[in-house]
């Protein structure tokens, strides 16, 4: 066979995967899951439990299927429900973020927790197993803040669980987001365990555009700031005098009560600020009031980084951001893409997100949340490492929502949120193949109707050039063809 | 079903011994007919049961508008009013479960537990006539609105103006909003805490002033003192057990409050628009242990594959649009009625949309989907005894049985057959619609 044959064979390959893909959608459908099961995983035992037609003990999810097919018999159903629910990811490159990477190591879950991290790690009975060989395994990213893929607030009661912006942002290897202000996972087609935290931020505006609010702002955490160091003198005054009277507090609700956690370093304010002034305000606020602050946006942060380090300042900025410098200023002025690696050595926690905190399914690729890796490559652009670069939308991002003992890195104790991807998860040809959310598996690009015949070999290479789009039905007709 | 009961004028107690079940379940005295019973005998080119197999050249035995038999070749009275249908097919009157067809656009928000539908409800003749017209004998009208708009009512397009109305109030009706639902709930839950706390609070005091009573010694404070009552209240024992009087549960609760205590017959029809909608309702239900049925809103394209299985293994009884649908974001079809109804859900198809023609060009829609795939018995179920069974209803409509209404349509053709119309309709055993003439 010529090569031009061969390369034809090969076009006609291309032509069909759609179709192979669809097929394997319907699979999905049908309730068929690729997973492998260690343990008892029979044809028999999956009839059985599809034939007994009980009320479902827990809520269906993409694996319930082979969940169902190991219950037996209805008098050991109470005892199923009590036990342990296993699952691993096996033969991985697993990128643990905090820790080291670990090559060919296991990681073995229960009940939606990190289990056990390691290369000999003896997997129980009935272990839901993927296996990722050839793989890498990194934790599930964080975006800390998006709109679209969760519904308004309580996200619990207003997702769409079957939405397509939360298939897309699974498919990116987003596993936690921002809503409002609370964090919740992207529990797909589930609501069980959704929210990870409330009340994330306190949202301060000290805007030098209204003094007035501004003197306000100010006035008001100086007042707080009063009461607390009022109390503060009744705890010491109570020693003395027992009839002593509190400081009075009726007052502290709605706005002061966001206050008087500020000051209390029970929350953290979210302001979002641009140019170096607003920077330098909101430290210098965070500073004389003691609070913990984070910033939003911040283009012009490398140009006072010590700042933000010494405030103790964390920063949520979107490396790709394009401010020109305004040439009526004498300083220096405009977004530098270096942001994210001058923040990080002045100590500062960065997280990375894109342009458009949301899913968009219109307009320019690549600015918005389908890309939340890409806005962290861009930061290895700026010179910062890969490592670096892959904790501001990991562990960074984390910190900075306050839930970084649940996510944001792989270690025995978190919760057991995967991506698994066919490359660097910073490449731009890398593809996830696998999101696993609370242990469950939350997109699987095989099975998955929008990705599944995109490059589904899960070679990172280069496309010949049959795989051009738009794919051809049939090779065209070239006459004569070799003997 | 080959049922032959022999029948005589004077010895009706050879009607015992004979060999089929249902015959010898048939009291003897039932085909002694008296002044009262007044029999009506249809002879059917087939019949359409909805219980076994259809019945070619059969007979229904009619008596005071309930059927009392259907077979083959039965006996009758002489003086029987005889209905020839010999050219006709017949069937149960078609039942619409969901529908506000007829009623005013009107809306209400809140919860209205102790609203019905039946006050915006005013028999409207000629589109009985249309409706009659199309098969549909039964209506399930539903009250409009956000939150809680309040409870259905069960009517019939035609007949008696007395045995019209079947269920005021029926079931209640709420559109998806799981934050208003469970808060309607919430609330009616406290309704429930709050008499059960009253209760308690009485059985204490009671059991206090037995006590005191027993003890005989003259209470220093009387019992009754807390409430802010006055303090004259005697300190012996009241010559009259005292009753307890429950705390008046808000009446737009009240629907609710029995729907939490499993009142007979009373259920739940929850809205839904998606998949994920269905999903949240499960959270809700995983709460709130009441009676529920679904209504799925099975658009063009619709995600509610995805909820198949979970709505099979509940054996969740559900309202569907006859449509063929596409998944969602894709070009693939699926038979979502079909995939339903073989999950193990019992399957009820409304009209796309209230008006005449849809309710008339319903049985085509069946056609379509069992052309597609759908069995023909699960798609004439889906319109006459698997509604019935969600209204609650099914003692006495859907199907053509001993003892169950004789609300039937007759039709020049098989129900299936696009072509065939409705020629007569027979309401409680009298003819209320006919159509002569090759068209309407």
């Amino acid at each position: 066979m010529s090569e031009k044959q061969a390369t034809r064979q090969r076009g006609n390959e291309a032509t069909r995967l759609p179709a192979a893909a669809l097929r394997a959608s319907v699979a999905r459908r049908a309730g068929l899951s690729f997973v492998l099961l260690v343990g008892l995983c029979s044809a028999d035992a999956e009839g059985q439990g599809r034939g007994k037609r009980q009320r479902p003990r827990s809520r269906p999810t993409s694996t319930q299927s082979t969940q169902a097919a190991s219950e037996p018999t209805s008098t050991t159903q109470a005892a199923e429900k009590e036990k342990d629910r296993y699952f691993a990811v096996i033969n991985g490159v697993v990128h643990t973020v905090t820790g080291p990477v670990l090559d060919g190591a296991t990681v073995l879950c229960k009940n939606g927790k990190i289990l056990e991290i390691g290369r000999e790690v003896r997997l129980p009975p009935e272990t839901e197993v993927v296996d990722a060989a050839g793989m890498h395994v990194y934790p599930g990213l964080v975006a800390v803040s998006a709109s679209g893929i969760h519904g308004s607030e309580p996200p619990e009661d207003t997702t769409n669980v079957f939405g397509i912006s939360m298939n897309i942002a699974l498919a990116g290897g987003i596993t936690t987001a921002g809503v409002g202000n609370s964090v919740a996972k992207l529990t797909f087609g589930s609501v069980e365990d959704m929210v990870v935290r409330r009340k994330v931020f306190v949202r301060l505006s000290y805007s030098t555009r209204s003094p007035i609010a501004r003197a306000k702002l100010r006035g008001d955490l100086d007042r707080v700031r009063q009461y607390l160091r009022d109390l503060d003198r009744h705890e010491m005054e109570k020693v003395k005098d027992k009839d002593a009277k509190p400081p009075e507090k009726e007052w502290i609700k709605g706005p002061y009560a966001g206050y008087l956690k500020l000051l209390k370093r029970e929350s953290v304010a979210y302001m979002t600020v641009g140019n170096v002034h607003q920077i330098l305000d909101a430290c210098e606020l965070a500073e004389t009031f003691g609070f913990r602050l984070v910033l939003r946006g911040a283009h012009e942060a490398w140009l006072a980084p010590g700042a933000l380090g010494r405030a103790g300042a964390s920063a949520i900025i979107t490396p790709r951001t394009w401010i020109d410098a305004d040439p009526r200023y004498s300083r220096q002025t405009g977004s530098s893409i270096e942001t994210a690696r001058i923040l990080h050595d002045h100590g500062v926690t960065v997280a990375v997100i894109p342009q458009t905190a949301a899913i968009l399914t219109w307009g320019v690729a690549g600015r918005d949340l389908t890309h939340l890796n890409m806005e962290a490559a861009f930061a290895v652009r700026g010179g910062m490492s890969n490592d670096d670069a892959l904790a501001t939308i990991t562990i960074n991002a984390a910190r900075i929502l306050g839930i970084d003992d649940r996510v944001g890195s792989l270690e025995v104790g978190k919760d057991a949120d995967m991506v698994i991807a066919d490359g660097d998860m910073l490449h731009f040809m890398t593809q996830v193949h696998y999101t696993i959310v609370n242990a469950r598996i939350a997109y699987d690009k095989s099975q998955d109707s929008f990705f599944a015949h995109i490059r589904p070999d899960g070679k990172p290479e280069v496309p010949d050039f049959d795989d051009i789009w738009p794919r051809r039905l049939e090779w065209p007709d070239e006459g004569d063809s070799e003997p | 079903m080959d049922v032959r009961i022999r029948y005589g004028w004077v010895d009706s107690v050879r009607l015992a011994l004979s060999v089929c079940c249902l015959a010898a379940l048939q009291p003897a005295l039932a085909f002694q007919q008296s002044d009262d019973e007044i029999f009506v005998v249809i002879k059917a080119g087939k019949i359409v049961t909805m219980a076994g197999d259809d019945i070619r050249d059969g007979v229904i035995v009619i008596v005071n508008g309930k059927v009392r038999a259907v077979g083959k070749g039965l006996d009758y009275p002489g003086n029987a009013k005889i209905i020839d249908a010999r050219s006709l097919v017949v069937m149960p009157g078609m039942i619409n479960p969901h529908t506000r067809i007829g009623l005013p656009r009107y809306t209400r928000s809140g919860v209205h537990g102790d609203l019905t539908v039946a006050a915006e409800y005013l028999p409207n003749e000629s589109l009985n006539k249309d409706l009659l017209d199309s098969g549909y004998t039964v209506l399930g009208l539903y009250a409009a609105g956000r939150g809680v708009p309040g409870r259905g009512l069960v009517v019939r397009t035609g007949g008696d103006a007395a045995g019209r109305t079947l269920l005021d109030p029926a079931h209640l009706w709420i559109p998806f909003d799981k934050k208003a639902t469970r808060a309607a709930l919430k609330k009616a839950q406290a309704e429930i805490d709050k008499v059960e706390k009253a209760r308690k609070e009485f059985d204490e005091k009671q059991e206090k002033a037995k006590k005191s009573a027993g003890k005989k010694t003259p209470a220093t404070k009387p019992a009754t003192k807390k409430a802010g009552k006055p303090t004259s209240q005697p300190t012996t024992q009241p010559t009259t057990q005292p009753v307890f009087e429950p705390p008046k549960i808000a009446a737009a609760y009240q629907a609710l409050v029995d729907l939490i205590q499993k009142k007979e017959g009373l259920f739940v029809l929850l809205d839904s628009r998606r998949a994920s909608d269905v999903i949240h309702l499960f959270d809700v239900l995983d709460e709130f242990d009441i009676a529920h049925k679904f209504k799925l809103r099975n658009f063009v394209q619709t995600d509610y594959d995805r909820v198949v299985d979970a709505l099979g293994e509940r054996e969740a009884q559900v309202i569907l649009l006859p449509y063929l649908n596409y998944i969602m974001y894709s070009a693939e079809r699926i038979h979502l009625i079909k995939a339903l109804s073989d999950a193990g859900c019992e399957v009820s198809l409304v009209p796309l949309f209230d008006s005449t023609r849809e309710f008339g060009v319903m049985r085509q829609r069946l056609t379509d989907l069992v052309r597609d795939g759908w069995t023909r018995e699960a798609a004439l179920k889906s319109v006459t005894l698997h509604p019935a069974r969600l209204l609650g209803i099914d003692e006495r409509f859907g199907s053509i049985e001993e003892g169950k209404e004789a609300d039937l349509i007759f039709l020049d053709g098989d129900p299936l057959d696009p072509f065939a119309r409705v020629r007569q309709v027979m309401i409680a055993g009298e003819m209320v619609h006919t159509v002569e003439g090759d068209v309407k």
